[in-house]
């Protein structure tokens, strides 16, 4: 939960498809920037709805795996022709069969490190998880909408795009209290007045 | 794919195919079957020595992905997919070729069993004179074996595909029990039978030569093949329907890349161990195959059937590619083809030899076989299985927030 572009109209729903639904509208028809989305699981096809570029967890990934497995193919070349010559059934020492398993799982163990690692920094959890919550409930049956809004004028159009789309709940994250790693709320203004300045 | 959701789906009947497409396969198979007859039954020893190999060859071919395809097929009703119900009439096209005329040849071939097996020739030397291998291996107890393995095979994938074909018609409570319980059986009978099959029909061209892997083996290019030849399919079948959506074909595409990783794998492990080992029995089969130019197809099919689709298929978009897709599945076919080749003439040849033109004739005579039985299921059966509970989740899918 790091990351929240504040301030931002936020839109709860109880409906996985009820969200989506809307993500793509704000973004199609709305022309929304920077949208997010929290939901307690993850969401088929929310990636294309919100518009998200491809995530470099990927690129670390493959890194990963040819760093791997290029290490683990030298160490057992190393270790077997150079450090410590073994015959073994007459093989030539740089038999790589052989070694075609251990060079695989190497490549893949440090692919998953780096897959995992790449995560958890792409997320803001490492170093320092942050735990910053918009609402409890996201971790049980709430879903929600992140509109990053700029200026009054876009706010007032963001909160009447979400009272269209029978949104449960309409709430204003105004600021990031970052001491206390808290979201800092602000009220919504009743429908016809305007903002209290 | 957020467009609206359908509530009902109308048949829509079966597929137009021009009867010149099913006749003509139809007689290009009776054609090449006919050239391989007065081949096998006329020509000179060496000329039936090479016309049965070919049909030899060319048979397992297409058992083995009807098979497989069988096998996918199975394995859907098992677990319960609901991705793949919009395209379930693809397996079960190709499954029909075992009950519309495959299951003729693995019994058709008993007639060449001397030409075939070198342990069945009239002054054969068995390789183990005095073992059960010596009785085991013969020719009566073989059509015996044969007939024991493929009827029950045949038979259950035959009820797997006419199950799912009465519920287009009418809709019956019990029908997904029942399914299920066959497809459940139908794979503890597999297991069993086809890893017996490729042991007794295939691994026994090399009867000094054995590896408990080589069921597994058998089987993984059987499902690879029948899963390129469904991928191939998947795109003729989007020209008909726009229900079936990218995120089908995606899927199909991942299973294509991850059967080839499988059958690296497989492969990989059955050479490595016997190759680690070194025992002179077992070698010999890959020093046959590695020696007098065979090395040539033994890259050849590594390349087809794992390097090429595996690099080829690494980026997402790249699955849903159709150009991509059907570079590497009409590789992988061509590799599993390559394959049997491989493994089943050099036990007659110890050079390499390329297949006569009574071999390609015999091929395109099963295939002709094979091409006429998947057209008439299409021409015959609505492309649609609109009578599975389960085709309303596939095209809406629901499945992926269930």
């Amino acid at each position: 939960m790091a990351r929240i572009h504040v301030p931002a109209v936020l839109g709860f729903y109880d409906d996985a498809d009820d969200l989506m639904h809307v993500a793509e509208k704000a973004r199609v028809q709305e022309g929304f920037k920077n949208l997010d989305a929290y939901s307690p699981y993850p969401i088929h096809g929310m990636e294309e709805a919100l518009g998200l570029q491809r995530s470099w967890t990927s690129t670390a990934a493959r890194f990963g795996l040819f760093a791997g497995a290029f290490l683990g193919f030298s160490f057992q070349s190393w270790s077997s022709a150079i450090d410590w010559p073994v015959n073994i059934g007459g093989k030539p020492f740089i038999s790589w069969p052989a070694w075609v398993p251990i060079t695989f799982e190497t490549g893949v163990l440090l692919a998953g490190f780096c897959n995992l690692f790449a995560l958890l920094i792409a997320c803001g959890m490492y170093p320092k998880p942050k735990t910053m919550i918009l609402s409890k409930r996201i971790t049980n049956d709430r879903f929600v909408m992140v509109i990053p809004v700029t200026g009054e004028e876009e706010e007032k159009r963001a909160i009447a795009f979400l009272r269209r789309h029978k949104t449960l709940k309409v709430k204003i994250a105004d600021r990031i209290d970052k001491k206390r790693e808290r979201v800092i709320f602000r009220a919504v203004p009743v429908e016809g007045e305007t903002t209290a300045s | 794919m957020h467009g609206p959701k359908l509530s009902h789906i109308d048949d829509p009947g079966p597929l137009r195919i021009p009867p010149v497409a099913t006749m003509g396969a139809l007689a290009v198979g009776v054609l090449g079957l006919l050239v391989f007859l007065i081949a096998a039954f006329t020509g000179g020893e060496e000329m039936r020595q090479n016309a049965w190999s070919g049909f030899f060859v060319s048979y397992l071919f297409f058992f083995f992905l009807a098979m497989g395809a069988a096998a996918f097929l199975a394995i859907q009703y098992v677990t319960g997919a609901k991705w793949v119900v919009v395209l379930k009439r693809l397996p079960e096209a190709l499954t029909s070729f075992l009950y519309r005329g495959g299951f003729v040849f693995p019994l058709f071939a008993l007639l060449g069993t001397g030409y075939i097996y070198s342990w069945a020739a009239p002054d054969a030397t068995y390789p183990y004179p005095g073992t059960v291998k010596d009785s085991w291996l013969s020719p009566g107890i073989h059509v015996g074996k044969v007939i024991v393995y493929v009827v029950p095979l045949v038979l259950l994938s035959y009820f797997l595909v006419a199950a799912s074909l009465r519920a287009d018609k009418k809709t019956d409570p019990g029908l997904r029990a029942r399914q299920l319980r066959t497809a459940i059986i139908f794979l503890v009978c597999f297991g069993f039978l086809f890893s017996l099959f490729s042991w007794d029909v295939v691994m026994s061209v090399e009867p000094k030569w054995f590896s408990t892997m080589f069921g597994v083996y058998c089987f993984s290019g059987a499902f690879l093949s029948a899963i390129a030849a469904m991928m191939l399919l998947t795109f003729f079948l989007r020209r008909h329907t726009d229900l079936v959506q990218g995120r089908h074909v995606y899927d199909m595409g991942t299973y294509v890349m991850g059967f080839a990783t499988f059958m690296a794998y497989i492969g990989f492990s059955q050479f490595m161990l016997i190759w680690y080992a070194n025992l002179e029995d077992e070698t010999m089969f890959y020093i046959k195959r590695f020696e007098g130019n065979w090395v040539v197809l033994a890259v050849a099919l590594s390349a087809l059937k794992f390097i090429i689709p595996f690099v080829v298929l690494m980026p997402p978009r790249m699955r849903t590619n159709l150009y991509a897709q059907a570079f590497c599945c009409g590789g992988i076919l061509l590799g599993q083809l390559i394959d049997i080749y491989w493994i089943v003439i050099p036990a007659y040849s110890e050079t390499l030899v390329l297949p006569s033109l009574v071999n390609v004739a015999t091929f395109l005579g099963v295939a002709g076989i094979f091409g006429w039985s998947t057209l008439s299921f299409f021409s015959s059966h609505s492309y649609l299985p609109v009578g599975d509970p389960d085709l309303l989740s596939s095209v809406n899918g629901d499945y992926l927030h269930a």
